[in-house]
Formats: C-alpha cells, structure tokens, sequence
C-alpha cells in the first residue's frame, strides 16, 4: 500500500460543493417514499435525454418511448417542417394511445388512435374526428397530442416534464457543454444497442459507472490491465470536473498494456475500445491528462456520454421502481467506410459488450444487500467522488434546493 | 457446390455454415451456444487471414458487397466475436456476468 501522503490525487480544475466525506446513507436506495421524491423532484423537474437526431433523420419518422418514471408514453417526431417535436401518446377523445402497442419506433403521416380513429398530423394537431357532428358541445379548434418540453443538444434530444423549465437545456447543461460541446458527435454512427432489465435502484446502476475502482475486480476477466498501471494501481482517474448537477470523470489507462492480437488487428485499422493511439479529436481530454483513457461525462439524473479517441458511446438509466431500473447502451463510431474499419469496429462493440456483462453482474447482489436493512451506510472513497457528487445531487434536488426548482 | 467464399479464401469454407452470419445478435448467440473448441478453431483460422481479407475487402463497396465478399467479411466479423471468447475469456460466456439470456443485444 502507498502511504497515504503519497497517494494520487485527483485533478479537479472546478469549484467542488462542501458534499462532506462521511459514508453516504442507504435508505434512498430502498425506500419507496424516496423514490416517489425523486419522480417529483428529479424526474419532473430535469431535462431528459430520449434519444439522438439520426434516430429519426426524415419527416414523419418518429419514435415511441415509455417513460415509466413520468408515468407517461411520448411520441418524438420529425415534422414535414423538419422541426422534432414530442407528445404525450394520449388521444384527447377518450385516453387511447395513439401508436400501436409495443411500436418504437416507425415512419407515418399523421397518427390515428386505434380506438375510434380520430387522427393527428405530425404537429399533433387534431385533424379529423369520424361522426363530429355528435359533438356539438365541443369546441375541437386547437386540440391536440398533449405536448411535451423539448429541447436538443448536439444533435441529443432531450425532454422535460415542465411547460416552462426553470432553465434552458443549454443552460441547464452549462459548463458541461464547454468541454464537450466541439466532440464532433454528428460524424459519429450508431453501431449498437444493448438492454437490459436489472432490479436494482437506478442510483446503484449508475455509481456502477463512473469510478474505475472497480475495473481490476470486476472486469478481471475482458480487460484486467487495461486501466490499472503499476504507477496508479487503483486506477484512480486523472481528473475530474463538476459542473453541478453534471460532472465529468476521465479514465486512466495503463500505458504498458499490452494489446491482444485482437486488438491490436483492430487498432491497425481502425479505433478500438481497448487502450491505444489516443488521436486528437476535440471536446475529449478536457483537462489534458497524461495516461488519459477516455472521459465519462454524467448529464444528470440519468444519461451519461463516454467519449473516446472514435469512438463514444451513452446510457440511459431509467427507474421504473425503487427496485428496477431499465438499461440502454448505444455506441456509436466514426463512419467506417472500409472493411477494415468495419472490422474494427466489431471489436470495439464485442470488448465494451462483454465487459458490460461484468458491470452488470453487480447490481443484484447489491441491491439484495441493501434492501436487508443490514447495511445502514456505505463507505465512499476519494476515487468515488462521482459517485459522492451523484448522491449529493439527488439529495439536494429531492429537498428542493435543486437548480430547476 | 459453388464457391461460398472467394478464391483466395476458399479454404475457410468450412467455416461458412456456422459462422457467416450477417448481424451482431446471430454471431454473439453463435458464440454463446457454441462449445469454445469451436470458437477457438475459427479464432486460429482467421487470425492471419484477417489482414489479407481487409487488404483484399479493400477495393469493393462496402454497403454493396457481393455475396461471397459479404460472407467473406461477415466470418471477419465472427472472428472478432470470438476473439474475446479465446484470448481472454476462455468460455463462451462472460465468467461471473449478468446472464445472458436477459442481456439484450438489438442488432
């Protein structure tokens, strides 16, 4: 062990928050009456990231997504006027929804309800109602798909439950978006999807994602040395930002590893997960670290944007309960226009795919244990300063001292 | 039988009913039921093929490949599904991971 006046520490270039350094509390994790806080303080009340332009890149393409934790179903849709928009799924008749159940995702000129085929053009405006003329107390002008906030960010698209946010998006993302912001996302295509349906609270899931404390356990078996060198063991990260609510953690990587020929094929050709050449994109790297790997970056509640030399990819946590969290993972590479870079990029999916097994592994265990009742507090070190800086947030935001309210 | 693969490649026929598969979800479901035995005899089949199949994928469009080409890059794609299998996992599934019949791969 080093001793502890001479362990790493972390670079923070920013102002950190007085978040104390006492072992942080369960209860939050467990408790339905906290949960039900965090849907009205948090959830309601914050930007949310629903998905990314190129999802739907031609009028009338939309996409379908269940929001559990706002109890609601939303249409985001590209308008014939090449604006996206976002409804509630609601039919203002009689509450049917207005896509087919189980769509996600499809292309049309208007939505009809499936129940008494009222319909809807792309800007959600109430267009025809079979049998009006036995309506005559209704006043149908300006009825429409209930709207919903929405906003985008480079090419992100996010969603609010407020009418009026206290904040813009891009204010609400603030100095987050300094760094960030010249990454440039829309050379980037999406190459996979992965999901999963854990029962864990979704805080737990998250803290799971942005410290690398836990690379040389859990992730023994994919990439054991790929972060932990001989000069920083325990993978401390190189540096980290806070721009409260977000924060931002950069990875370091163990500059002797050795690649797996695997790797080291993809690495000829392309950009691989695995650690190597670094390139110079911009927006990544903020802080200029050496032995940097890559840069976790936590658009808070629930979305998080990992950017790397070609590659980056993002996760949606979304709590359904106290005790379930569904789980998106999309990844996204430069495009590749040569076999080799197609060949490439396979390995960047399969090696970030598989490691994902490994992250998930954890959840339930965890969660089982928590919810014993046994464990009243946990132990959160200076390498987990994300996951301190998290909780704080959640608390603040649920006691009303967040900076939507 | 017509040739499955290209000329040059002909000798990795034998690999073309298992593992010429066009999506990441039918690779990665091949590897995961496949005993590692077979991973592995893809894994050294392909390692020094994969180079001279970029080199020779090179002049082709790759959104328009014909099909042997198409078969030819789709067992390169394989290869990177086993590569982890063989060099790192020594199993077919990821050891101590989430199971992975809950783990939800799309495309």
């Amino acid at each position: 062990m080093t001793a502890p006046e001479d362990r790493l520490v972390i670079k923070v270039p920013t102002e950190i928050p007085d978040m104390g350094t006492d072992p942080l509390p369960v209860e939050p994790y467990i408790s339905p009456e906290f949960f039900e806080k965090e849907r009205e303080k948090v959830f309601r009340k914050a930007w949310l990231n629903v998905g990314r332009v190129d999802e739907i890149p031609e009028p009338g393409d939309y996409l379908v997504k269940r929001l559990e934790v706002l109890n609601t179903t939303i249409i985001i849709v590209r308008g014939k006027d090449d604006q996206i928009r976002a409804f509630h799924n609601i039919c203002v008749h009689r509450g049917m929804q207005v896509t087919e159940a189980g769509c996600e995702k499809g292309h049309a000129d208007g939505f009809m309800c499936g129940y008494h085929a009222w319909v809807y053009d792309l800007q959600g405006q109430l267009t025809h109602v079979p049998g009006k003329e036995y309506f005559p107390a209704t006043d149908f002008n300006g009825l429409q798909l209930p709207p919903v906030t929405l906003d985008i960010w480079n090419g992100f698209i996010f969603v609010n439950d407020q009418d009026h946010p206290k904040l813009t998006l891009e204010e609400y993302l603030g100095g987050l978006t300094g760094d960030l912001g010249d990454y440039p996302f829309s050379k980037f295509n999406h190459i996979a999807r992965y999901r999963a349906k854990v029962a864990v609270n979704w805080k737990t899931f998250i803290d799971a994602f942005h410290e690398a404390y836990h690379v040389a356990e859990v992730h023994k078996n994919t990439v054991p040395d790929a972060c932990n060198s001989p000069d920083n063991p325990n993978a401390v990260p190189t540096s980290a930002r806070l721009y409260p609510p977000h924060h931002s953690v950069s990875v370091p990587v163990n500059t002797a590893y050795v690649p797996t020929p695997a790797a080291a094929l993809a690495w000829k050709f392309g950009a691989s997960f695995a650690p190597g050449d670094v390139g110079n994109l911009p927006g990544m790297n903020p802080s200029g670290d050496e032995g940097w790997w890559f840069d976790i970056n936590v658009l808070f509640p629930n979305f998080f944007i990992d950017v790397g030399p070609g590659w980056y990819f993002t996760y949606n946590f979304w709590p359904v309960s106290v005790d379930e969290t569904h789980w998106e993972m999309n990844i996204y590479q430069l495009d590749a226009t040569t076999a080799a870079q197609k060949i490439a990029q396979e390995h960047t999916k399969v090696l970030l795919r598989d490691i994902l097994y490994e992250d998930l592994s954890t959840m339930e265990q965890t969660h089982e244990s928590m919810k014993s009742g046994k464990l009243k507090e946990m132990i959160v070190g200076e390498m987990e300063i994300a996951v301190r800086h998290q909780h704080y947030q959640v608390t603040q935001w649920v006691e009303g001292k967040g900076c939507m309210e | 039988m017509s040739a499955q693969l290209p000329a040059p490649f002909q000798s990795l026929e034998p690999f073309v009913e298992v593992w010429d598969l066009g999506s990441e979800r039918e690779r990665h479901t091949t590897r995961l039921n496949a005993p590692i035995e077979e991973s592995q005899k893809l894994y050294d089949a392909l390692l020094p093929q994969i180079e001279p199949i970029a080199e020779y994928l090179e002049s082709f469009d790759l959104n328009n490949l014909p099909a042997q080409e198409q078969s030819l890059l789709n067992l390169a794609l394989s290869f990177m599904e086993v590569s982890l299998t063989v060099e790192c996992l020594k199993s077919p599934t990821v050891p101590g991971g989430f199971a992975f019949d809950r783990f939800e791969v799309l495309y």
